[in-house]
């Protein structure tokens, strides 16, 4: 029986970027998502983002904490990692990695210093003893606080917000440019990747901020400001049908023109990727969050428990949609062999070192993170809201 | 008063623990013994270019289990490998390399007559304007000033970004390392004037290397004579591997 | 001022830890980085640094000159040592001593020899994908054609690596001959037409194109029905137009199918012991490579051979009276009769040798037919005076 035709190059067997680093964009993307969010109530002064606007920043505070720990977990020799800032190539997208994010890490940290400082300053006068040792660091030993000082800190704020916006889109964005300029890589090469990887991080970051909110909220049992989560649902709405669109859009593109790669990028996405890209990515969570969302944000007349709780659900799926876009954009890609003529596969394995036990930890320590940041950055019900 | 010996005391502390910092930092920097080489200006005469010949190769897989001794190869990886095309009578493409074609190849692919068939040796195309270079973030994949693509085995992270830009899947990460590999040219003989351990092994004269600077050397004449094509030149890599023979299905 | 000292402290510290970053970056930096390039200098030392593990054929023929001779004449020229024997880095530094030798045990210098059958087969396997002038065989094929019995017999018991094909000629100086094919290089069933039956077939030549006499002569010949022109006259291509082939005729190649062998049919082809085939018979040379065609070229076809179809040697037709009669015995000499028939000699001597009983009686006629010429061939002219007045 002659035997049909899959070829790969022998090099290609294994791949080489794994779910660490389908891990690494959607971690980042919460981080860029979450701090515009925020900085759309520091910078523009949507008042009604106001409730929100102190959680989103620590969220990505969190977020962020945690978004190497896949990239070194994921490096051959990670005790080598910070020659990207020694001798740093700059005409590699990557080399940027470590300068963005350090300068990102401090934008996020004194905004939320300048922020909390109040907070702190409130709080060094309560406590006692190692804790009180502790929040005078943090207050670098200053309690000064006065009108003069407030109006400076806001100033501060709206600056970092602004500044904030840019280099939290490159955080993110560079990582889109980077699969979307590798040239070899006939799933990734396209200009388009570095706008859906943005979009798609507005997206999970609105989610992310959304279902949290909502999950804390019923959690504490505290009222719910419904103007906030209207206003963020309309824009998850919107921006999730552009990130879906511009997808979409991309596949339309590749399969009208038919150049060479359409035969096997055809077969990638109706055999190897049909269950994580047809079904589950754009079947399942994309096409039921839309429906419910046009549901919550055109029918006015909603009960608001029903509305939230549907919100609340379309947030959850699409924080999956995200995941299996990651997924689908990293695995996929390397799926396809450059030869054009076969397909090699991939499982994370269960215990490997870079498995999905792994993966999950990964995943949920920051949001764990999260809930002991509450008792030093208190989010939600804070006495003087602060800026 | 307190409040004074105090700040005399945190500030004392501060700047003694930056000049700790900076003191360590001597301390793990690295200092290197400058080992022999050639000099700058020697090496700059030299480009070192490959030519395949498709049309002389017969699939033996001797340059592959020879490099695999050379440089340590881990196993099911390669740093050259030989592709095996076969046309059916019926017009059906068939590739294949199995394990890299380092034990030759065991029988024919199709039980009926084929039309054309062929082997193309394939190997690290050494480009001009190698897209593996380009993106390494931390300058450990470069250019050698004699035209070879070589890796800085000391410096390289193992991200695998440049795993990702080879359109030609001759890279790979070397598991037991964690740093990227791939074909030298056997860089430590040709600076020894001794040929690449692929080019020696082959029974069939199929590679060949050179000096494309010298306008003497045989690479230069054979560029001349014969027609030969590149792979994937559409990307702009301008790869250094000719391909004698190359037929339009090898991608 | 003071509502802004707690910014100004901040800044100073986050602007404090920039500075200490860039100073621990100049100083961590590889040393030889960014000298001629964004890369470590250094690397380039480190990567030449590396050992050399499989050796050049200059190498091995260092020390294995005659082998190297033997290997350089045949076939399998351009087969470089590494590709049968192994890298042989160790081998070279235990056996050239010196400080690389150290740490070398004896055994680890030991080069394989012994090739296995799968080893030749990675190279002469039977592909579709070989270029269809380049020696190849399906095991299976080539032993039934051959009556090789035992499947397990390896390449070597009948082909020497360095020498596999025994050429007679050096393979550099043999003679430069247009592309040959037969029909199995391209097909791989058995073909029926000749292929300027075929239509359209791209043309090829055919031996019998510019060598018609010799090919009418060699289908008459037993040799015809089993073996074509290129199994003894070994073809290999230079470049796509040209390539080189051999009158070949050496004794070892004919052994090949003809020595008697454990592995092979003990009947078919006919098979010789060999050397014992020719050791009875004498007054031949037997070092002449070509010895087999010396007797046996008229089961081949006809061809020219420089030493007149003799063995002999170039001065035997003045020597043979010496040995051809026995005359303690008045007999022939018997060891003739192995290769010659007995009307053998009458092909020169044209009248029976020895001469029968009654030659005396008869001779009178065939001196009349013949002329006294014939006789003074062998006897001098006063030989008639024995008898004759």
């Amino acid at each position: 029986m002659d035997p049909a035709q899959s070829f790969l190059f022998p090099n290609e067997l294994h791949i080489t970027w794994t779910v660490m680093i389908v891990l690494y964009p959607y971690i980042t993307g919460m981080v860029a998502g979450a701090f515009i969010v925020s900085s759309f109530y520091h910078v523009f002064g949507m008042e009604k983002l106001k409730p929100i606007a102190r959680f989103a920043l620590v969220s990505s505070f969190a977020f962020l904490m945690f978004a190497t720990v896949p990239l070194l977990n994921h490096l051959g020799k990670p005790e080598r990692a910070l020659n990207i800032i020694l001798t740093p190539n700059f005409n590699s997208a990557m080399s940027g990695f470590g300068f963005i994010y350090m300068a990102y890490m401090i934008i996020v940290f004194l905004e939320i210093w300048f922020s909390y400082r109040i907070d702190f300053i409130e709080k060094y006068e309560k406590s006692h003893g190692i804790v009180k040792f502790i929040y005078k660091i943090i207050i670098l030993g200053i309690t000064n606080d006065n009108d003069n000082t407030r109006r400076y800190d806001k100033k501060i704020v709206v600056v970092l917000g602004g500044i904030g916006i840019p280099v939290a889109c490159i955080l993110h964005g560079y990582v889109g440019f980077l699969f979307g300029s590798i040239k070899a890589n006939l799933w990734w090469s396209t200009p388009l990747m570095f706008i859906i990887f943005i979009f798609s991080a507005i997206v999970s970051g609105l989610a992310v901020l959304l279902f949290l909110y909502l999950f804390i909220h019923w959690r504490r049992d505290k009222t719910i400001s419904q103007d906030s989560i209207d206003l963020m649902a309309k824009w998850l709405w919107g921006f999730m049908i552009i990130a879906v669109t511009l997808e979409l859009m991309e596949i339309l593109s590749i399969s009208y023109e038919r150049t060479e790669k359409w035969a096997i990028l055809s077969k990638l996405i109706n055999k190897e990727l049909k269950f994580s890209y047809v079904y589950m990515q754009i079947g399942v969570f994309s096409i039921v969050p839309f429906l419910l969302l046009t549901i919550t944000s055109l029918f006015k007349s909603l009960n608001n428990k029903v509305r939230n709780f549907l919100i609340w659900f379309s947030s959850g799926l699409l924080l999956l949609q995200v995941l299996f876009m990651r997924w689908n954009v990293v695995i996929g890609g390397q799926l396809v062999s450059k030869s054009m003529r076969g397909f090699t596969e991939y499982f994370p394995g269960y215990f490997d070192k870079e498995g999905l036990l792994v993966s999950f930890l990964i995943i949920i320590t920051p949001f764990i993170l999260l809930r002991y940041f509450d008792k030093i950055f208190p989010f939600f019900g804070a006495k003087k809201l602060a800026e | 008063m307190e409040k004074m010996e105090r700040r005399k005391f945190l500030k004392l502390g501060i700047y003694s623990g930056a000049g700790l910092l900076v003191g360590s930092f001597y301390a793990f920097s690295n200092k290197e013994k400058s080992p022999d080489v050639k000099k700058y200006e020697d090496l700059l005469q030299y480009d070192w270019g490959f030519i395949v010949d498709t049309t002389r190769c017969i699939g033996c897989g001797a340059c592959v289990r020879a490099c695999k001794i050379e440089n340590d190869v881990p196993d099911s990886f390669f740093r050259t490998w030989v592709e095996r095309y076969e046309i059916s009578d019926k017009e059906v493409v068939r590739v294949d390399s199995p394990n890299g074609a380092i034990e030759s190849f065991k029988k024919n692919n199709f039980s009926g007559d084929v039309v054309k068939a062929f082997f193309v040796p394939k190997l690290c195309n050494h480009c001009v304007n190698s897209a593996c270079t380009q993106v390494c973030p931390v300058g450990a994949s470069f250019h050698s000033p004699d035209g070879v693509v070589l890796i800085d085995k000391k410096h390289c992270v193992g991200c695998g970004y440049c795993v990702q830009a080879c359109p030609y899947g001759c890279r790979y990460i070397d598991h037991r390392k964690g740093t990227a590999d791939k074909c030298t040219l056997c860089y430590h003989r040709i600076s020894k004037g001794e040929s690449p351990a692929c080019v020696n092994a082959c029974p069939r004269n199929a590679r060949l290397y050179g000096n494309l600077k010298d306008p003497k050397s045989q690479i230069r004449k054979i560029l001349h004579k014969r027609r030969y094509g590149l792979l994937k030149p559409d990307l702009g890599t301008n790869p250094k591997c000719y391909y004698i023979g190359l037929d339009m299905e090898v991608k | 001022m003071k509502d802004k000292l707690h910014i100004i402290v901040i800044f100073s510290i986050i602007v404090g830890i920039i500075i200490i970053a860039q100073i621990a970056d100049l100083l961590l930096k590889p040393a030889s980085f960014d000298e001629f390039g964004h890369y470590r200098w250094n690397a380039i030392g480190d990567i030449q640094s590396q050992k050399s593990v499989n050796q050049s054929i200059n190498t091995c023929k260092e020390c294995h000159n005659k082998i190297y001779q033997l290997h350089e004449k045949d076939a399998h020229y351009n087969v470089p040592c590494v590709d049968c024997h192994g890298a042989g880095n160790l081998h070279v530094a235990y056996h050239k001593g010196g400080n690389d030798a150290k740490n070398i045990t004896s055994m680890q210098a030991v080069m394989k020899k012994e090739y296995n059958l799968e080893g030749c087969l990675f190279c002469h396997r039977k592909l579709a994908a070989r270029p269809s002038d380049f020696p190849q065989i399906d095991k299976e094929q080539h032993f039934k054609f051959l009556h090789v019995t035992d499947s397990t017999t390896k390449c070597t018991e009948c082909h020497s690596p360095h020498e596999p094909v025994f050429l007679l000629t050096d393979v550099n100086q043999s003679r430069l001959h247009p592309i040959v094919y037969r029909c199995n290089d391209c097909h791989n069933k058995a073909v029926k037409n000749s292929y300027s039956d075929v239509p359209n077939h791209p043309k090829i030549f055919e031996c019998k194109d510019c060598h018609s006499d010799i090919v009418n002569d060699f289908n008459k010949r037993p040799h015809h029905n089993y073996v074509e022109c290129r199994t003894c006259h070994l073809f290999h291509k230079e470049d796509e137009t040209i390539g080189r082939i051999y009158k070949n005729g050496n004794a070892k190649f004919c052994l090949l199918c003809h020595e008697k062998k454990s592995f092979k049919d003990d009947k078919y082809p006919p098979k010789i012991e060999w050397p014992a085939h020719i050791s009875k018979i004498e007054n031949i040379k037997k070092t002449d490579e070509k010895i087999c065609l010396n007797c046996h070229a008229n089961q081949i076809h006809k061809m020219a051979l420089s030493n007149n179809k003799s063995p002999h040697g170039s001065n035997w037709r003045s020597e043979h009276k010496n040995f051809a009669f026995n005359k303690a015995d008045k007999k022939m000499n018997t060891s003739c009769s192995l290769c010659h028939q007995q009307d053998f000699c009458f092909s020169c001597h044209k009248v029976e040798i020895p001469h029968p009983e009654d030659f005396a009686d008869k001779h009178k006629e065939i001196i009349q037919k013949k002329g006294k010429a014939l006789c003074f061939n062998c006897h001098k002219t006063e030989f008639c005076k024995g008898c004759h007045d």
